[in-house]
């Protein structure tokens, strides 16, 4: 497969939401994104952040060939996205693990879609469950976890299988402030751990800040690009960065870019 | 973290405790309480009356053959209902033209009580077991089809959009998505049809028939045998709960042994 080296690439993407009816009561379309050019390189962690209903979804969803663009060109490794692509994983706010299987089966799910089940997936599966500390939980149902513990299983599925570019849209969004901490922290050990290339949408300035190589800014919908932010530090994090300064100076930054622009289109 | 251990054991004593107090003074009162309000033997029969009419001097054979005759009509009606009501449930959920054209149908003919057909299905069927098998398969089939439809319909959004994201295509959504999650609403619209299937056959039965509890129930109505006719009542509800036992038990087994795929 011939790549452009880039993972991802946005170019002049936008969104509208149609609208529906006609005449007096007709529901105008809602432009959801604009203007939207985001390149992603091989093995970053980029975070979206913005305001709600920024479209910060939408474009994960184009990426992940859900939804197509109005405009504008969705590039992976380098391939115009005309559908789903079996070299994505995707973890979602919900975890929507399937009731009735056990958490390995949860997993392989994907597997199972794309082909046979071989013994080097599962064993791909039990080294992913190892490390997001769900070893001896294989055969468990999904309703016997906790929601920080299902949100990890989606997150292995969306692993399971080996897909070179993760697509996370606030999988940790429905978790206490605590666990979302240390589900942060295991996240950024898996990513370094596999090398791939992840894109994370939030609201959460902290988690953007603490888990990415790039934070990407964006405005008030019609979602567009403001800023990128890199935060300068090593790819390990851990909970003691978050209590530096330099971590605070970041977020600070980050806060007062996303106000700005709320004030700006609002005022 | 893990799942909670149940604590069923501990209330053992307390749940049955009631319940069996409950009974055994109910069991009492039946017994020493007057009950013959009219002074002619015709109000309710004395409880050792009852236990005399099941116990070994009673008549048995009559209600077992009686009872078996019913059970076969439930059975093989419920059958018919349940598998015609998951395939047609299944067709209306996926399919909006069919629903529309056809779920008004099911509506309407769910409005016509059963027992109104059971003189039509005498006449097409006969007096044995078939018209009763007919009038059963009737009865089941809507809450069947009724929740069927409605599982296909309510299918989890966010399942149907996790596995598109994966790449699923309409059949693997289908049959590892849809399918699987059939299960709990198939069993709620069975939970209600094993009920009904032993209202049908009965209620079939007691506007004409050959054999069968509804058959029996009316020839000791005639011979004033109210003894009797109290201890087919009380065979009743013990078969009755059983039924809905199993049912439960087999939602439980089905549930836990799904094949995980």
């Amino acid at each position: 497969m011939a790549t452009t080296g880039h993972a991802v690439e946005l170019a002049g993407l936008r969104h509208v939401f149609a609208g529906r009816g006609r005449g007096r009561r007709a529901v105008h379309g809602v432009e959801a994104v604009k203007g939207v050019d985001l390149t992603v390189e091989p093995g970053e962690f980029v975070s979206i952040v913005g305001p709600s209903g920024c479209g910060k979804s939408t474009i994960l969803k184009m990426i992940a060939g859900l939804l197509r663009p109005a405009e504008g060109a969705v590039r992976v490794w380098g391939e115009p996205v005309t559908g789903p692509r079996r070299d994505i994983g995707i973890a979602l706010q919900d975890a929507t693990l399937l009731p009735w299987r056990d958490v390995m089966s949860n997993c392989l799910f994907p597997v199972e879609l794309h082909g046979k089940v071989t013994a080097e997936a599962r064993e791909r599966v039990t080294g992913l469950l190892e490390r997001a500390g769900l070893a001896g939980f294989e055969s468990r149902r999904p309703k016997e976890l906790s929601g920080g513990m299902r949100q990890r299983v989606a997150i292995c599925r969306a692993l399971a299988d080996d897909p070179r570019l993760l697509l996370l849209d606030e999988p940790f969004g429905s978790l206490d402030a605590l666990t979302r901490e240390q589900m942060n922290i295991d996240l950024n050990r898996i990513w370094r751990e596999s090398g791939k290339t992840a894109i994370l949408i939030t609201h959460g300035i902290d988690e953007a800040v603490l888990l990415s190589t790039r934070v990407v800014i964006l405005s008030e919908r019609p979602g567009t690009v403001v800023e990128v932010v890199t935060p300068p530090f090593p790819k390990a994090r851990t909970k003691e960065l978050m209590a530096t300064p330099e971590f605070a100076e970041v977020c600070g930054r980050i806060r007062d870019r996303l106000f700005a622009s709320e004030q700006r289109v609002g005022g | 973290m893990t799942a909670p251990a149940p604590a069923a054991n501990l209330g053992a004593a307390a749940r049955w405790g009631g319940l069996v107090a409950v009974t055994a003074a109910l069991l009492l009162a039946w017994q020493i309480l007057p009950s013959d309000v009219q002074g002619d033997g015709s109000s309710v029969p004395k409880l050792d009356a009852v236990l005399k009419a099941l116990g070994p001097s009673g008549e048995w054979g009559a209600y077992l053959k009686a009872l078996r005759v019913t059970l076969g009509e439930a059975f093989f009606g419920l059958l018919i209902g349940f598998a015609a009501g998951v395939v047609l449930g299944v067709l209306l959920g996926e399919s909006r033209i069919l629903r529309q054209g056809f779920y008004p149908y099911a509506l309407a003919l769910q409005a016509l009580p059963p027992i109104a057909l059971a003189p039509i299905f005498v006449i097409w069927f006969g007096l044995g077991m078939q018209s009763k098998i007919g009038l059963v398969a009737a009865a089941t089939l809507f809450p069947v089809l009724v929740s069927t439809m409605a599982g296909v319909a309510e299918t989890d959004r966010g399942r149907i959009e996790m596995a598109t994201a994966f790449g699923a295509s309409k059949s693997q959504i289908r049959l590892r998505i849809v399918f699987p999650g059939l299960v709990v609403p198939i069993f709620s619209g069975l939970e209600i049809s094993v009920v009904l299937s032993f209202l049908a056959a009965i209620a079939g039965e007691l506007i004409s028939a050959n054999a069968g509890i509804g058959v029996i129930l009316q020839v000791y109505q005639r011979d004033y045998r109210l003894a009797e006719e109290f201890a087919v009542l009380m065979i009743l509800v013990v078969v009755g709960l059983a039924l809905a036992l199993l049912v439960r038990l087999a939602r439980r087994l089905v549930l836990e042994r799904m094949p995980n795929e």
